[in-house]
């Protein structure tokens, strides 16, 4: 059900507006997503240099997946602006469904 | 000029310490090695590979192209493909590939001196390993991220596609069986880690609970609940064995223990993923990034002594841990941690659809694999540092040793190796242990090993915690292997029962999750339950068989990575794989070889079986023996066909692999290169 909404979404992008939102993706930042123009480049490793700290901090996050919901909607207002995005549940969901339907583990 | 200079200087010294610290290691001939030699030749070995070796690969042979616009970049979708920081997708990659294999296969292989092993995990990493996972991943990245099957169809054609994917389902099933053994094998009879074990099931549950309806993706604060929770449990397993009649409630022998992990087994894969598997998964990583840093400061700070010898003298085929000699059993033994063909399909799935930049291939590629070599190298320390007598009583089958303690240390003594019943019996009262003889399986000789380790760095009052702990952390990610795999056994089969009638197929349609996962479970289950009623302990069959198939998985990923680099044009780079898989041809259908020819019934599974026949034949068999011989005959002819089914998949694909390169050679028609055409990137690196 809401694994279709998504798909949808993905369809409805232009190919002008997927590109742009790449790059806004690839920040992984809200605020750049806002501001960044449809030319912007943007470090694929985050914007600005942070305190250590807080770097440090962002990257345990991003690494456990703590802020994806925060990335997907960045993600979806750039790309797919005035459709909803989805509710934090679903959309949580949605990435454990995706994520074991393949091979996660090894041995 | 001058800084070109001083990094020559730098590496030439890295280059003089990573040699004298290994001919450190090879050439003490004294009674102990300070376990620091290890660590010091590890780190200046990976260190030079991934400088030097790495780097030539990445630039003169891969032709590694940082302005390409990766499958992640170009196919983004927010969901899987996602341009990723570097940092992450090495946490991700490494957490996915590091499992359980590399801390179990160098313990048994401990069996032969520290030696052997610890050479193939340096040198198998380096030039095999790391090179495998590293050529895989570019290969799929520059493939829009397809799987290793799919390249293996696209490249060289159906045949090597079918192998691929039937040999993968086969290792699935040995490797699920053979883990879920040494789990069993870890809470036989031991109410305190049966207990913790069993916690961990509701904790993962709540943990899923709360990450999916309390506080929905809140991934950190799930997971601090669940690590406390864990600790509890592991404290609370010390409680329950103090107490007369819940300790009754938690003491099982092996079988018992084997149905419940194939109810458990069964149960997981069909439950919803937030339940327990995903939650389970993030304490399991959690627990062993930690445990794994743990365990590498305690080396350094305690520098430990090994004390196993250089050699034993099982290196002639006599071991009591598995039978068969040196060569090739020591490559078969240790698989993860050297070359793993599992790692192929990790690199070859998720990996190359988070990359940012190609640049990114090396240190993911072939960073992730020399740091779980290194986890390799840390159970070998683990293992060696234990007095080799109670290594060997520990790990030593009641059937090669005798069910009666002091029947077990006369014989253990008798091989040089000296330990007493006290000794043992300390021991097991200080890890909180009814008993440590005949722990097979490695993860109780693991766990005695780490609670020495981190008993004489944080305090040796708390060694059963230690122990337990350990324990744990073994057990937490085997039955994550578990629940994954199966699952994952799941949806191949389906895939594949879906040709022969569609519905079958639907990975939601209930009765077709349940008749797939029935099959897949039954399927493991059978080799756990005859592994748990051999006398002999199961693992002495069960993990070459599952390192030949492991191998072989390499094999067929290097296969491939060849194939492409002849169909680039590359023909005199291609020893960069092809020599490795040599290797792996050789030391794989010669383990097959043994293992159906050998007339010595601990190596030879035809011979054991006809051993067997003769004897239920003759009636010498207690009665005992004698109702579960027919099983065992059985099942040892089978795992004699399996091998050589092994062994036939590997010659196909590795001919069919010629026939390409041949025929491309001269200039006749082949599968055309499958890559994705160039793209520039419009991603800036930070």
């Amino acid at each position: 059900m809401s694994n279709s909404v998504v798909e949808e979404n993905v369809q409805e992008a232009t190919p002008a507006a997927g590109a742009e939102c790449q790059l806004i993706w690839a920040a992984g930042n809200k605020d750049m997503a806002r501001q960044a123009g449809p030319d912007a480049v943007v470090h694929a490793a985050g914007c600005k240099p942070q305190s250590f700290w807080l770097r440090a901090w962002s990257i345990i996050r991003e690494l456990s997946g703590d802020d994806a919901y925060e990335r997907y909607l960045a993600h979806h207002s750039a790309c797919h602006p005035g459709s909803m995005p989805l509710a934090r549940k679903d959309f949580f969901r949605n990435q454990q469904q995706k994520k074991w339907g393949g091979i996660q583990r090894c041995c | 000029m001058k800084k070109s200079l001083l990094s020559l200087l730098a590496w030439l010294a890295v280059a003089m310490l990573g040699a004298t610290a290994v001919s450190g290691i090879a050439l003490n001939r004294g009674e102990t090695v300070n376990a620091l030699w290890f660590v010091t030749a590890a780190l200046c070995i990976y260190a030079i590979g991934y400088r030097f070796y790495a780097v030539w690969i990445a630039t003169k042979v891969l032709l590694v192209d940082p302005s390409r616009a990766t499958p992640a970049e170009r196919l983004n979708n927010g969901h899987d493909y996602v341009p990723t920081n570097r940092w992450v997708v090495f946490g991700h990659h490494f957490a996915a590939i590091a499992g359980p294999g590399p801390l179990v296969g160098p313990t048994l292989a401990a069996q032969f001196g520290y030696l052997p092993g610890t050479l193939w995990i340096l040198f198998g990493a380096v030039l095999g390993g790391c090179v495998q996972d590293m050529v895989t991943l570019f290969n799929s990245t520059r493939r829009n991220g397809r799987s290793l099957g799919q390249m293996a169809r696209d490249e060289l054609g159906a045949i090597g596609g079918i192998a691929a994917l039937i040999t993968t389902l086969f290792i699935m099933i040995i490797l699920i069986a053979v883990l879920g053994l040494v789990v069993v094998n870890a809470m036989k009879h031991s109410p305190w880690a049966t207990s913790t074990v069993a916690a961990t099931i509701p904790i993962a549950m709540l943990v899923g609970v709360y990450m999916h309806s309390i506080r929905p993706g809140r991934v950190l604060e799930g997971s601090l609940l669940g690590l406390i929770l864990l600790l509890l449990a592991v404290a609370g397993g010390g409680w329950i064995e103090q107490q007369p009649v819940l300790r009754e409630l938690f003491d099982y022998s092996g079988l018992p223990l084997a149905w419940a992990v194939i109810a458990y087994g069964f149960a997981a894969a069909i439950l919803p993923v937030w339940l327990l598997l995903a939650p389970r998964d993030y304490l399991s990583t959690y627990m062993k990034l930690g445990t794994v840093i743990l365990l590498m400061l305690a080396i350094v700070w305690m520098q430990p002594s090994v004390k196993m010898p250089a050699f034993t003298q099982f290196i002639d085929g006599t071991g009591p841990i598995f039978g068969g000699a040196l060569f090739p059993f020591v490559f078969i033994t240790i698989a993860c941690g050297a070359i793993s063909g599992f790692h192929a399909l990790i690199a070859s799935g998720t990996t190359p659809k988070l990359l940012s930049n190609e640049r990114d291939i090396r240190m993911i590629g072939y960073g992730g694999m020399a740091l779980e070599s290194f986890v390799a190298i840390m159970a070998m320390i683990a293992a060696t540092v234990l007095d080799p007598g109670v290594f060997f009583a520990i790990n030593s089958p009641a059937g090669v040793v005798g069910k009666e303690a002091a029947e077990a240390v006369a014989k253990i003594s008798s091989w040089g190796f000296p330990v007493t019943v006290e000794q043992m019996d300390l021991l097991a009262r200080q890890m909180g242990e009814a008993t440590l003889f005949a722990r097979t399986g490695g993860a109780p000789s693991l766990a005695v090993g780490m609670a020495s380790i981190f008993g004489s760095a944080f305090g040796q009052g708390m060694l059963a915690l230690w122990y337990h702990f350990a324990i744990m952390f073994e057990a937490i990610f085997i039955l994550t292997t578990l629940d994954a795999g199966t699952r994952v056994g799941r949806f191949m089969l389906q895939d594949m029962l879906g040709n022969i009638w569609e519905p079958l197929g639907r990975t939601s349609w209930y009765p077709s999750v349940l008749l797939s996962s029935g099959i897949v479970v039954a399927a493991w289950g059978y080799f756990l339950y005859i592994g748990v009623i051999d006398p002999n302990g199961g693992v002495n069959i069960l993990w070459p068989l599952f390192g030949i198939a492991n191998q072989i998985l390499a094999a067929i990923a290097l296969c491939v990575a060849t194939g492409i680099l002849v169909k680039s044009g590359k023909l005199k780079y291609v020893w960069i794989t092809a020599l490795p898989l040599s290797w792996l041809v050789i030391i794989t259908t010669s383990a097959v070889w043994e293992k159906i020819s050998s007339s010595d019934v601990r190596v030879g599974l035809l011979a054991a079986a006809d051993d067997l026949a003769a004897k239920l034949a003759s009636g010498i068999l207690n009665p005992e023996k004698a109702a579960s011989a027919p099983q065992l005959i059985f099942n040892q002819r089978l795992d004699a066909v399996l091998a050589v089914f092994f062994a036939c998949m590997l010659w196909l694909i590795v001919l069919d692999m010629v026939r390409v390169c041949f025929r491309y050679l001269y200039g006749k028609p082949v599968p055309p290169l499958s890559e994705a055409s160039y793209q520039l990137t419009r991603l800036e690196k930070a």
